[in-house]
């Protein structure tokens, strides 16, 4: 089973996720032929650090301005020159806009926001969460290339094989006309980004307005973390919206995660069953959250916090 | 503006995750007794979009299709009483179980009976399958340009200024005419309809299609093999305190012990 990867390339670095995706492919197939396109800018400089990951061609996109309609374009040439069975992206903010175009301009399928893969046989069971996380559902796709894109921290970042050799192609491509980016809006954060922070703490709507959040960003402060929400306090505009966790918001897979008033719904636990642990700080006994929870607090927050952020700083001397 | 909002009816997504249920020999979802299908919330939130383009623009005319079997015509016109002009439900057995790619191709013929369309707007999802995919594909069917994840939809000088959530904050993106935008929760919740729009919706009929008015139910790509409930283990540890300031202290101490602080 031949395969294209769509690594996503910035100022000539690899994003982490697309080194990820080599182990996907790996997963599929431990002997399987492994295109890439590296899609970005600076893509050249990605080459050599694509081929020491496996990659035996290299086809190299680099349009002035990355629409996902001009990636689409792209990729479907290398799809066609790479006649890969399999294409795998990230569910990325690229990925997830490309995978069911690309899947419409090839006349295939794709299944988003994969988290699992198996090679049954040769047939590939692709799996993936479905109403709200509160279920799975394993997929196949019966039509050629099979489109994949994968969440992020799935798979582990793939190991250098060291020193390889790969062909490059370029790409060329029209930018369509009817569509453009005018401007990217960054909005300010503080600290680690949440998708990649070792302590998140998170605040739900069991905090009862925007005040509480200041008492978790000192306890997110002391813990050299950063603060997130659930769905309420960002609709309620008492946290930012980039700040949501969740399957709307950010998948996060911190060392801990410290859940605050939050009762644990399906689509806020499924964007956090990949931290290693889990607490809890609830002051109902029977909400969902302590299921997923590692460690939990029956409480009143108001209560908790601040004594738990009064020892800490005692613990750690801060 | 002609405006299309694709709609879709699911099982409620706010259910206790006590109550969601599988039958594990037909892979599909138990609905709970009592527990009515709504709207997905998603789709309200692109009904939203077009209810303010409609604001914006008026003389435009809104076309809210749904598509599924057995559709429940009271919630769905729920669109109508909002402003909505045109409720069609396409209705058919056939069209129980699709994939996203025949969703999709189903959505292309029904648009393409419509004619005229300005804009069409879907949610970025559908809180049942999750999948983000019919809005997108639907724009490669109709070789539309497509923006997802909208958070913001204008249109001004006969182009849309959309602005679409990304990771770290929005993009601005200007689109021509005709585009397929799938919306996203940010751009705020659907507004309530007024006794006036919920009397003018009684005397309201949707038109029904089906399977026939548009051409054969396409084929699966996509198979479901197997639908099952995550095993998570639950196995949590209380924290021991006789009062909830003792336990705030025990968990710091407990940290500590984890070596996470
Ligand atoms: C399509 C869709 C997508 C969604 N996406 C997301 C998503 O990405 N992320 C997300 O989070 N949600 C999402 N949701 C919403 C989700 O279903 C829940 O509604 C939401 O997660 C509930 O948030 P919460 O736990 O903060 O609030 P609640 O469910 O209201 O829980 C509040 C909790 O706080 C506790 N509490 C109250 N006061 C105190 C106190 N003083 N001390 C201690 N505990 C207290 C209560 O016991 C309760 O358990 C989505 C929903 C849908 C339909």
């Amino acid at each position: 089973m031949d395969i294209l990867i769509i690594a996503e390339v910035k100022d000539g670095a690899l994003s982490p996720v697309s080194t990820e995706l080599f182990t996907a492919a790996r997963t599929i197939s431990a002997d399987s032929r492994v295109s890439v396109v590296a899609i970005g800018n600076g893509v050249k400089s990605a080459v050599l650090s694509l081929a020491n990951l496996g990659a035996s061609v290299v086809f190299l996109a680099e349009p002035r301005d990355l629409t996902p309609q001009l990636a689409v374009s792209f990729i479907g040439k290398a799809a066609a020159e790479s006649r890969a069975a399999v294409i795998l992206m990230a569910e990325s903010d690229l990925g997830a806009d490309i995978a069911p175009q690309l899947a419409s301009k090839l006349g295939t399928a794709a299944v988003t926001g994969v988290v699992a893969l198996r090679n049954d046989n040769g047939q590939l069971i692709i799996t993936r969460p479905v109403y709200g996380g509160n279920a799975m559902a394993d997929f196949t796709i019966d039509t050629e290339p099979q489109i994949i894109s994968i969440r992020p921290k799935v798979f582990a970042p793939a190991a250098s094989g060291g020193n390889q050799t790969a062909e490059t192609i370029e790409l060329a491509a029209e930018s369509p006309a009817n569509i453009r980016v005018i401007e990217h809006v960054a909005v300010q954060q503080q600290g680690p980004r949440i998708e990649e922070a070792k302590v998140v703490v998170g605040g739900g709507r069991g905090l009862g307005g925007p005040e509480g959040f200041t008492q978790l960003k000192q306890l997110a402060d002391l813990l050299g973390g950063v603060v997130g929400a659930s769905r309420p306090p960002c609709d309620q505009g008492w946290w930012p919206e980039t700040g949501q966790i969740g399957i709307t918001g950010k998948i996060i897979s911190p060392d801990l995660y410290i859940a605050v008033g939050i009762s644990g719904s399906s689509q806020h636990v499924s964007g956090v069953t990949g931290s290693k642990t889990i607490v809890a700080i609830n002051k109902d006994a029977e909400a969902n959250i302590f299921k997923a929870a590692t460690y939990g607090v029956t409480g009143d927050w108001k209560k908790v916090v601040p004594a738990l952020t009064v020892k800490i700083k005692e613990l750690t001397g801060g | 503006m002609d405006i299309i909002v694709l709609v879709k009816q699911i099982p409620d997504p706010e259910i206790p995750p006590a109550s969601f249920k599988i039958d594990a020999a037909t892979n599909k979802v138990v609905p709970p007794a009592g527990v009515a299908p709504v709207i997905d919330p998603y789709s309200e939130h692109a009904l939203e979009a077009a209810l303010r383009l409609k604001d914006a623009n008026p003389g435009s005319v809104i076309k809210v299709l749904s598509l599924g079997a057995n559709l429940n015509k009271e919630l769905l016109k729920k669109a109508l009483a909002l402003g909505a002009d045109e409720l069609i439900l396409i209705d058919d057995p056939a069209y129980a179980d699709l994939d996203a790619p025949a969703t999709a191709g189903v959505m292309a013929s029904a648009v393409k009976k419509i004619v005229k369309f300005d804009i069409i707007l879907t949610g970025r999802a559908a809180a049942d399958w999750d999948a983000g995919q019919t809005g997108l594909l639907l724009a490669g069917s109709l070789n539309a340009p497509a923006v997802s994840h909208a958070r913001k939809v204008e249109f001004s000088g006969g182009k849309l200024r959309v602005e679409r959530v990304v990771s770290d904050g929005y993009d601005v993106i200007e689109s021509a005419i005709p585009a397929v935008i799938t919306v996203s929760s940010e751009i705020g919740k659907l507004r309530l309809p007024n006794i006036k729009g919920v009397l003018a919706a009684k005397k309201k009929e949707p038109v029904y299609w089906k399977a026939a008015d548009l051409g054969a139910a396409p084929g699966r790509k996509v198979k479901l093999v197997r639908l099952y409930q995550p095993q998570r283990e639950a196995s949590c540890e209380l924290i021991p305190g006789a009062t909830p300031e003792e336990q705030g202290i025990n968990l710091a101490l407990k940290l500590r012990e984890l070596k996470l602080i």
